[in-house]
């Protein structure tokens, strides 16, 4: 395959005016349901589809493309503003976005944000044209037990990633880990911990306690202290001072890096996608930086890796659907249907028969990037000014947003009620100072963990050996040994050399 | 197969429609003078949320009102039922009526609705195809050859479907009993995650839907059955699991009803508009690409498939001791 060609070809259908006229609609739409809570890119492309029957295929998947990125930019500007995922993606993001947001600093992480998930669009843009084709080979691969190993790997990481002590995120670990299995069994598909009840047959839904421990917490927290103006809104007004200082580029500039390329392979895997991404990216960050105590008092690396690796993700995801036919997350199925309903089968004829819809979807990616840049940083003020709102008004919004949000997903009043549960819950988290990103993060890893781990025994006729013959979990699960041992070795291997190893 | 029947629902319409005028419950003969809702069980953008919104959108114009479309997936779908089962039977609430839930889901668990009683079927208008497939560089070219290699080694053949209870787990479950052998079903959460298994050699074999189309087209997968009735046109070669040797098939339908006790006027005028919304070309072009098989029945077609099916789907689940009636 000529990538040279193709690009060529791709800038040619990507440039027309009709192209660009849907990317814009699609970053811009995107946007839009990024920022609004709730509403997500699923429900958005779902509810667009029968627009998109009357236009052209390359155009549609153009736009409804769009909408999926875009919303990963979106999600971002709420969770740094109002500690209210917009999108599942960036729970991380509201841990120390916020936190800088508090402390006068929300233009920068909104600029951040914005540059990691612009930089990162371009390097995943240019890995789906390079290695995009070659790599969906291997990403198949990853059947259940190479799975496994990858979240064993990211359990291990993930005992690092609060900052507080060690007994309180274990707790909130066992906490996730339990809630995980809370609904229908993944496998046996009988009823665990539901109460009898119907709501809980789906078990929790990670958006909607996201919504309630973060965001509704947030206002009851704000409801009980008399705020002052100035002790949260103290905002520069002008867009240079909004914009990441050389400093702030400096600790930025290697959590992007990694958060892109992390985040891109993250989305090429079957399952992966944009949430375990930015999970995995923050917890790395934390690991690897000289100063993990500076994450959850507003790490500016906490808000660039993971929202990076976000936007890596999703753009990633594109490529098992175009070049397999394969929909690695949600989003990805609904689109796939788009592609059929167009008489369009992905898969691993799509590159040959349509070689200008291919092309054209991933230059497009670049366009709507660079649109979502343009439109985004010339907006910051904007932004920035919203936090300028009263909290007497602006606690109430949030509120009406959460519930308008939190219905809107399943259109289900219960799921508000759940998000309440959630906000009370989490405000009195806050009271005992229990943090809870331990506990999200081991919610996602604990669902992965067990309907993987349980499909492995099943092919593997029960026996765990399997996870040791297949290569690839059995490099995973070194890996995994040798972090867990590295610092018990590092102190021996010190110990003897001079008494101060720390 | 149901013009008779639909002539005959033109005439009793024609019938009901003069005698309601001269009852004075001119109301009904305006059915509908307000926009309907029709509440899909299932998240936004599968099969059945994309076929049925194209029908409702066709059956808007006979009908003269607007359909309203709201997906309510809580519960698997037993939430929007038992709305739908509590609603006023007026026709203006109307479900995506679908095998799954009225007809299998309450053998599998408690379900706050009883299917026989708590609806009234309106019509069917597709159901889901079910293949069983491997891959193509797999040794086994039929039905037989696959069940023949797992009754010779009990267990070792796996096979991807998407939860247990679904009708492609029931159907192939239902092979293997018959055909004495033995097979693990490992569950994705969806057909297109099983079909991604099936390429990446972690199973043996997939029972699945539509989605699988794409890969037979490049060649990557090959199917060994339809467990449907008929062939599918769009796949000739594909033998229907009554042509390998077995005397059942499975019809996953989808269709539409409403609450119990709806007037007869109601029900004949939504009938009506739903099968003439099966002729509309936007309809059908959903289904032939989303690769769902069209069935036609009638509000008493439907009931008696209804009928029919629970007790079939509970004989299967009873022989294969699954769901209610484990015994463990």
């Amino acid at each position: 395959m000529d990538i040279l060609g193709g690009l060529v070809q791709g800038f040619g259908v990507a440039l027309q005016p009709a192209a660009l006229l849907h990317c814009i609609i699609g970053v811009v739409i995107g946007t839009a349901i990024g920022v609004l809570p709730g509403l997500g890119p699923t429900a958005t492309i779902s509810l667009l589809l029968p627009i998109t029957y009357r236009l052209d295929p390359v155009a549609s998947i153009i736009m409804l493309s769009g909408i999926y990125y875009g919303a990963m930019y979106g999600s971002s500007i709420t969770a740094i503003l109002v500690r209210i995922p917009g999108e599942a993606a960036s729970i991380v993001t509201c841990i120390d976005g916020y936190e800088m947001a508090r402390r006068g600093r929300a233009g920068p992480a909104l600029g951040i944000s914005a540059f990691g998930s612009f930089i990162a669009g371009i390097v995943a843009t240019a890995g789906i044209a390079l290695f995009g084709p070659l790599l969906s080979g291997v990403a198949i691969r990853f059947g259940p037990a190479e799975y496994t190993a990858l979240v064993v790997l990211g359990l291990i990481l993930v005992t690092h990633v609060s900052g507080g002590s060690m007994v309180r995120s274990l707790v909130m670990v066992g906490l996730g880990l339990w809630a995980s299995t809370i609904g229908l069994d993944p496998i046996a598909g009988s009823e665990r911990f539901t109460l009898g009840t119907l709501f809980l047959q789906d078990g929790l839904d990670i958006a909607i306690m996201a919504m309630g421990l973060f965001g509704v917490a947030e206002v009851l927290g704000l409801a009980e202290r008399r705020l002052r103006p100035s002790e949260l809104l103290a905002q520069p007004r002008r867009t240079r001072d909004l914009l990441p200082t050389g400093a702030d580029w400096r600790a930025s500039a290697a959590p992007i890096g990694r958060g892109s390329l992390l985040g891109f392979a993250l989305g090429l895997l079957p399952g992966g996608g944009a949430l375990v991404a930015s999970f995995a990216s923050y917890v790395m960050e934390k690991r690897l930086s000289r100063t993990p105590g500076r994450f959850g008092t507003g790490a500016i690396e906490g808000v660039a890796g993971p929202e990076s690796a976000n936007n890596a993700a999703a753009q990633a995801s594109f490529v098992p659907l175009l070049s397999l036919g394969i929909p690695s997350n949600v989003v990805m199925g609904v689109l796939m249907g788009a592609l059929m309903i167009h008489g369009i089968a992905p898969g691993p004829m799509l590159m040959q028969q349509q070689p200008a819809l291919f092309w054209g979807v991933i230059v497009s990616m670049l366009v709507g990037n660079l649109m979502l840049i343009v439109l985004n940083v010339p907006l910051l003020p904007v932004f920035v000014a919203l936090l300028r709102i009263p909290q007497r008004v602006l606690s109430p919004l949030i509120l009406v947003f959460c519930v308008v949000g939190a219905y809107s997903l399943n259109n289900s009043t219960t799921d508000v009620a759940v998000m309440g549960f959630f906000g009370i819950v989490g405000w009195g988290m806050r009271k005992v100072r229990l943090d809870p990103a331990p506990f999200l993060l081991a919610f996602v890893l604990g669902s992965l963990f067990e309907r993987s781990f349980r499909q492995s025994l099943l092919i593997g006729g029960g026996s765990p050996m399997i996870f040791l013959q297949k290569p690839i979990s059995l490099a995973l699960l070194t890996a995994a040994a040798l972090l867990l041992l590295l610092p018990l070795l590092r102190r021996l291997a010190a110990r003897p050399a001079s008494g101060k190893a720390t | 197969m149901t013009i008779d029947r639909r002539t005959l629902g033109r005439m009793a319409l024609a019938a009901a429609l003069s005698g309601l005028a001269l009852s004075g419950a001119a109301a009904q003969g305006t059915f509908p003078a307000k926009p309907i809702q029709l509440i899909i069980p299932f998240a936004p953008g599968g099969a059945t949320d994309l076929t049925s919104r194209a029908l409702a959108k066709a059956a808007e114009k006979p009908l003269g009102q607007p359909i309203a479309i709201i997906n309510k997936p809580a519960g698997g779908g037993a939430a929007a039922m038992q709305e739908v089962a509590k609603a006023e039977p007026d026709g203006y609430t109307l479900i995506n009526f679908t095998a799954i839930q009225a007809a299998i889901a309450p053998h599998m668990r408690a379900v706050p609705y009883d299917t026989a009683k708590d609806f009234t079927p309106i019509m069917l208008y597709g159901a889901f195809n079910t293949f069983v497939a491997v891959r193509a560089d797999s040794p086994y070219k039929s039905l037989g050859e696959l069940l023949d290699y797992a009754r010779k080694n009990p267990g070792v053949l796996t096979a991807g479907i998407s939860v247990i209870g679904a009708s492609s787990h029931l159907g192939m479950a239902r092979l293997a009993r018959e055909a004495g052998a033995q097979v693990t079903f490992v569950p994705f959460g969806g057909g297109a995650p099983a079909i991604t298994a099936l390429l990446g050699r972690h199973v043996g074999s997939a029972v699945t839907s539509g989605e699988v189309l794409p890969h037979v087209q490049s060649g990557d997968v090959r199917l060994l059955a339809t467990l449907m009735a008929r062939r599918v046109p769009e796949l000739p070669d594909v033998p229907t699991v009554r042509e390998s040797g077995f005397d059942w098939d499975i019809n996953s339908w989808l269709g539409i009803a409403g609450p119990p006790n709806m007037p007869a006027a109601v029900v004949q005028k939504l009938e009506q508009a739903f099968l003439q919304a099966m002729d509309d070309a936007a309809f059908k072009k959903s289904m032939t690409d989303l690769a769902v098989a069209t069935v036609r029945a009638d509000a008493a077609g439907a009931r008696k498939q209804l009928d029919d099916d629970l007790e079939t789907f509970g004989d299967i689940l009873r022989a294969l001791k699954m769901g209610r009636y484990a015994q463990n």
